[in-house]
């Protein structure tokens, strides 16, 4: 599989005050966004998520370490060609309308003038800014500012889309909508590189994740394999008397209104089951058990988190 | 076309800043009052007219040339405006032509105004047609060409405040700076290293005031403008492959 981006052990310190001291922001952050995926860098506030991307677009030099995307040089405008970028919180040219600053940015791009038209008309509508195109960009909200920001990102028809926060500042709609637009963008063919602290958006887009903390990466891989608790299986039954205890000893039985949630290992499930219809309960649900990413995230960071 | 986007940006920032409305209109009614101020009653004339004019024009234009590159660099990353610029395949070499090429273009608006004006002017008050007037303005522009570079390639790792006094320092040994002034500056050590900055790095801008000749209704000679044009060309390209380099390494 072609590899979007490539992250080897970026470390990244600040000098920070009068006395130079060194504030260490990343440290040995190695990952890799294979092409026509979406990865997903988590982490609390501080954690190095804005630094990590800052380094892979090429605004922040890391102190060692290297970034290739497609394989070259993320300094090279023609790499830059290739990727859309939407920083945390955009910023852009106040007093320009939409439409002219979509058309200034697809300028930086050589894109013609034909093009460019077509395209400023089809990402605004896209982002469902048709009816702002010519309202001043200063007039827009937060939300508008974030979907004008995303739109300006795809003004190259990127092939890599790196997206810091961008659900950031949405309403929970806004929120949804952000998540159905880079859920399509992958469905074409995009490869995407999310930072964000919402979970729910990382758990519904992203194929693989990197959790940071304190600039480290420590936990990385598939979404299903971090949720994982290695074997565990939740047994819903109904009907049982208060009495019923299983012949296997399952590792946790809880009792909810009438129901019996049973959680064993792998290996008991069949049993189990046999020993719950054997006593005359009924098989409600049997289903893997997971974390989900909140507890994971929890789990992992806990109260180790820092801001800053 | 990156570099003709940002130029064009900066167009449309640039009209819409005060400065250069407040400047330009306090230069044109100097111009307009300047005649008929008392001391012109008692005999002076054209002369002095164009050469008061010419003096303001080229203040006018300098202090354009600072007000509007000093913030081109500093106000887009303290705006981040610049990230969703520089991420895309823009140079930042290519960023800071633009920028440059922008502001030269409003400079050069600006300075086609005031000439205009003190042709005007004169014919109005005097009757005569000074076409040298827009010799002087050509040669203010070239000087304020050279200050914006200047400015710019501060711009690229000092606040705005920095560079508006670095800016009007360079102004002031540029216009002071001779060939008496570097020879008297003797000695080892810091001395040696000014006398060596002031020979070498430093342009000297008094080689484009041309006012008094145009006063006086002298022809500036096409070749001394075109040494002119180029003097000014050698020292921009030098500060703004500098601040290239500068703004290359910087972190934003």
């Amino acid at each position: 599989m072609d590899i979007a981006l490539e992250l080897e052990h970026l470390s990244k310190s600040y000098k920070v005050g009068w006395r130079k001291t060194e504030r260490t922001a990343v440290v040995d952050v190695s990952l890799t966004v294979p092409a026509g995926t979406v990865f997903g860098l988590l982490g609390p506030n501080g954690a190095g998520k804005t630094t990590t991307i800052k380094m892979a677009v090429g605004f922040l030099h890391p102190d060692s370490g290297s970034v290739h995307i497609f394989g070259q040089e993320t300094l090279d405008p023609k790499v830059r060609a290739r990727i859309g970028f939407l920083p945390e919180s955009p910023y852009f040219y106040p007093h320009l309308t939409a439409g002219k600053a979509l058309d200034f940015y697809a300028r930086l791009f050589g894109i013609e003038r034909a093009v460019r038209r077509e395209r400023v008309k089809r990402l605004l509508e896209m982002v469902g800014l048709s009816d702002a195109v010519k309202l001043p960009l200063n007039k827009f909200s937060k939300g508008m500012l974030q979907r004008f920001g995303i739109a300006q990102a795809l003004v190259n028809d990127p092939e890599l889309l790196i997206v810091d926060e961008p659900a950031s500042g949405l309403d929970p709609i806004g929120q949804v909508e952000m998540r159905k637009l880079l859920n399509s963008l992958n469905e074409e063919g995009k490869s995407i590189l999310l930072s964000s602290h919402y979970l729910s958006e990382v758990e519904n887009i992203c194929h693989e994740v990197a959790v940071l903390n304190k600039g480290k990466v420590i936990a990385r891989g598939k979404i299903e394999d971090l949720l994982d608790t290695g074997g565990a299986y939740s047994v819903m039954a109904s009907g049982l008397p208060k009495s019923w205890r299983p012949v296997e000893p399952p590792a946790r039985q809880e009792r909810l209104n009438g129901t019996v949630r049973l959680t064993v290992e792998k290996k008991y499930v069949g049993s189990l089951i046999a020993n719950v219809q054997s006593s005359g309960g009924l098989i409600e649900d049997v289903r893997k058990v997971t974390k989900t990413l909140e507890e994971l995230f929890v789990d992992l960071v806990g109260g180790d988190a820092s801001g800053g | 076309m990156a570099v003709k986007a940002i130029a064009g940006n900066v167009i449309r920032e640039a009209i819409r800043q005060k400065i250069i409305y407040v400047t330009v209109l306090f230069a044109l009614l100097l111009f307009a009052i300047e005649p008929i101020l008392p001391s012109f009653k008692v005999g002076l004339k054209i002369q002095l007219f164009q050469d008061i004019a010419l003096g303001v024009a080229y203040i006018a234009i300098a202090i354009l040339a600072i007000a509007l590159s000093v913030n081109q660099v500093p106000g887009e990353i303290e705006k981040r405006t610049i990230y969703n610029v520089l991420s895309k395949p823009v140079r930042r070499g290519d960023f800071l032509v633009g920028k440059y090429l922008g502001i030269l273009a409003v400079l050069t608006a600006c300075a086609a105004l005031m000439g205009i004006a003190i042709f005007g002017f004169s014919f109005a008050y005097f009757g005569r047609l000074s076409y040298g007037v827009f010799q002087g303005m050509l040669t203010a522009t070239f000087e304020a060409a050279l200050i914006s570079a200047f400015a710019l390639l501060i711009s690229t790792f000092a606040s705005p405040t920095v560079n508006v006094f670095t800016c009007l320092l360079f102004y002031f040994v540029g216009h002071v700076k001779n060939d008496a002034l570097v020879a008297a500056l003797q000695g080892d050590g810091a001395i040696r290293l000014v006398r060596i900055v002031l020979k070498y790095f430093l342009p000297s801008l008094e080689n484009f005031n041309v006012n008094e000749a145009v006063a006086r209704g002298l022809v500036v000679k096409p070749l001394f403008l075109l040494e002119l044009l180029l003097y000014a060309i050698a020292f921009s390209a030098t500060f703004l492959v500098v601040a290239s380099v500068t703004l290359r390494r910087k972190e934003i």
